[in-house]
């Protein structure tokens, strides 16, 4: 390892610490840092320490598991399909969670929260299937923007049927409504509990698949005469895939384009191995959450906006540099 | 390491090989024995089946009937990770990863000896540098793929197949879409390594290249081979008749010795 990436990975390191110093402190009722320190290593009976501790640090982890996941598994989608396009939102595994989230809930009222990542799962799954599908019905020359037409036809399908459920059942509505828009408002540490193991598996999965996606990327025939399996590795990577989104669905809802621009920003420090780019992903993925979600609660204070609505703000012009990059 | 290539190993045997592609026999019970050391070239017309034998040695492709063995193992018997050991392969038509710097594209080589507890070590960078060495490519190291002329490129693939360290080498059609003096310059690479002990397996589409540095040619005809040998055996004018169709005298090239097609041109 270079000398510089240990530089880029130390500071990397230090800016995850000042964004998670940042995002305690700053809200509604800012908190001196002072006071955010003293409440995390003794903590405390007064109203700052509540604050922190029951809203501000559940969320905090949120944010950067969230962001973490859904980097890793927009990197991860890069390398298996080798399609730099390619992340959860794009690709249709956003709406399928949303969708079997809402359903479960409404249709089947299955709302306690050990089964929120498992709907998302399967709907993750279920949505990446339908343009994986539409993809291939396409035939062998589709190119790098086929399954992003398929994942927006899915999309659109997809959320429509979400908010024909949503209509059907007023109530349930308003509970979701916030939740579809992408935020991380209202997390509590049961949920960050329940959710974590979910991440945490994706990511382990993640690292060890990272260094075939670097063989992989030099053609299937070539990947497969270095004695990388390929169809193992593929649906390895997918299972990673489907925990790590599942899990940011569960946390914060469908937050776009994250997994699109995060392992791009980490490519142009780090190369495009990714036995290095999917850690610097995961790192660089939970500060920006943090940073996202910290300037949603502050700039219209005490009003919010949704992280979602942020990071696809910052997203969608990454997705036009990358068309531009290539057209 | 190109120094150390044993000579002993690298012995391919192909017995009764058929392979189906879709509806075609693409192979139609094909033999085949490949001794360690040299390099045997495959010839023939567009899907006579030769790049189909180099893909189904190389477990790309999976065989209806037949088998393959290396050094006398079948290779279906062996791992992804110890079939790697054993052959390295050029695709006719690899991707180029965006931005990979040369140096690590050679370093993708040594990936079927890294295993999850065995992480790098001195024995990877000494494959690796005498890998760039051998190919002339070492002072690309820190350059990007994309900045490179076709021919720099082909020989930056070829490093890579050669750090793998595997005493068979396939390369299905390395020449092509290359200029003719960079031709040359790739094929006297592959006749180098070969002298050097490494078995080369090369799918090739110019006759007279073949000829040239070839030490075995092997004529692919509908699926099965027509004609088997050294240059000189095999570069006759009625197994070009028959393998390519094509009208043409045979040669000896004044300096080498080795047969030259000329196709008769005139009407």
């Amino acid at each position: 390892m270079s000398a510089r990436t240990l530089i880029w990975q130390a500071g990397l390191g230090l800016l995850l610490l000042g964004a998670l110093a940042w995002h305690l402190g700053a809200g509604a009722h800012s908190v001196p840092m002072r006071s955010v320190l003293q409440t995390l290593l003794a903590g405390g009976e007064s109203y700052e320490a509540a604050v922190i501790a029951e809203i501000r640090l559940p969320r905090a982890l949120g944010a950067m598991l969230a962001g973490a996941a859904l980097s890793a598994a927009g990197a991860l989608m890069q390398g298996a399909t080798r399609n730099p396009l390619a992340e959860p939102g794009l690709f249709g595994l956003l709406a399928g969670a949303a969708l079997a989230v809402v359903a479960g809930q409404s249709l089947l009222g299955l709302d306690a929260p050990v089964l929120l990542p498992v709907l998302a799962a399967l709907g993750a799954l279920g949505g990446a299937l339908m343009v994986w599908g539409l993809t291939a019905a396409a035939g062998g020359g589709a190119g790098m923007l086929t399954p992003v037409l398929a994942g927006a036809a899915v999309t659109a399908f997809l959320a429509a049927l979400t908010m024909l459920l949503n209509l059907l059942d007023e109530r349930g509505f308003e509970d979701l409504r916030i939740w579809l828009s992408g935020s991380l408002a209202g997390l509590r540490m049961p949920v960050v509990a329940i959710v974590a193991p979910w991440t945490l598996a994706g990511l382990a999965a993640a690292l060890v698949v990272a260094p075939k996606l670097t063989v992989l990327s030099l053609g299937d025939e070539a990947a497969h005469a270095l004695g990388v399996p390929v169809a193992r590795i593929r649906a390895l990577a997918l299972a990673a895939v489907v925990l790590l989104t599942a899990s940011a669905m569960a946390l914060a809802g469908p937050l776009a384009f994250v997994g699109l621009t995060v392992p791009h920003a980490a490519r142009l420090i780090f190369g495009t191995g990714y036995a290095r780019l999917l850690p610097a992903s995961v790192l660089l993925g939970a500060i920006f959450l943090l940073a996202a979600d910290a300037l949603g609660r502050t700039v219209i204070a005490p009003a919010e906006v949704s992280s979602g609505i942020l990071t696809a703000l910052v997203g969608a012009p990454v997705f036009v540099l990358l068309l531009r990059a290539r057209a | 390491m190109a120094q150390t290539a044993p000579k002993t190993n690298g012995r391919v045997v192909v017995r009764g090989l058929s392979v189906q592609r879709g509806a075609v026999h693409a192979l139609r019970g094909v033999d085949l024995d490949v001794a360690p050391g040299g390099m045997t070239a495959l010839l023939g017309r567009n899907g006579c089946g030769k790049s189909t034998l180099l893909k189904t040695i190389a477990r790309i492709l999976r065989p209806a009937a037949g088998t393959i063995a290396i050094d006398g193992t079948p290779v279906d018997r062996l791992s992804p990770r110890a079939a790697a050991q054993r052959m390295a392969l050029l695709p006719q038509a690899p991707i180029l990863p965006e931005g990979m710097r040369v140096r690590d594209l050679v370093a993708q080589g040594r990936h079927p000896h890294r295993g999850l507890v065995r992480h790098w070590s001195p024995a990877d960078d000494a494959a690796i540098a005498a890998a760039m060495q051998a190919t002339d490519v070492a002072q690309f190291a820190d350059r990007p793929l994309e900045a490179l002329s076709g021919g720099q490129r082909q020989r930056c693939w070829i490093a890579m197949t050669l750090a793998q360290d595997t005493p068979i080498l396939l390369l299905d059609e390395p020449t092509t879409y290359l200029d003719l003096s960079v031709q040359l310059e790739i094929m006297g690479l592959l006749a180098r390594l070969a002298r050097e002990g490494r078995t080369i397996l090369v799918v090739l589409h110019e006759l007279n290249l073949a000829a040239a540095f070839a030490d075995r040619i092997v004529m692919m005809r509908d699926g099965r081979i027509d004609a088997e040998g050294t240059p000189d055996a095999v570069m006759t004018a009625p197994v070009l008749s028959r393998v390519f169709g094509l009208d043409a005298r045979v040669i000896a090239d004044p300096e080498t010795g080795r047969p030259v097609c000329l196709p008769r041109t005139a009407a």
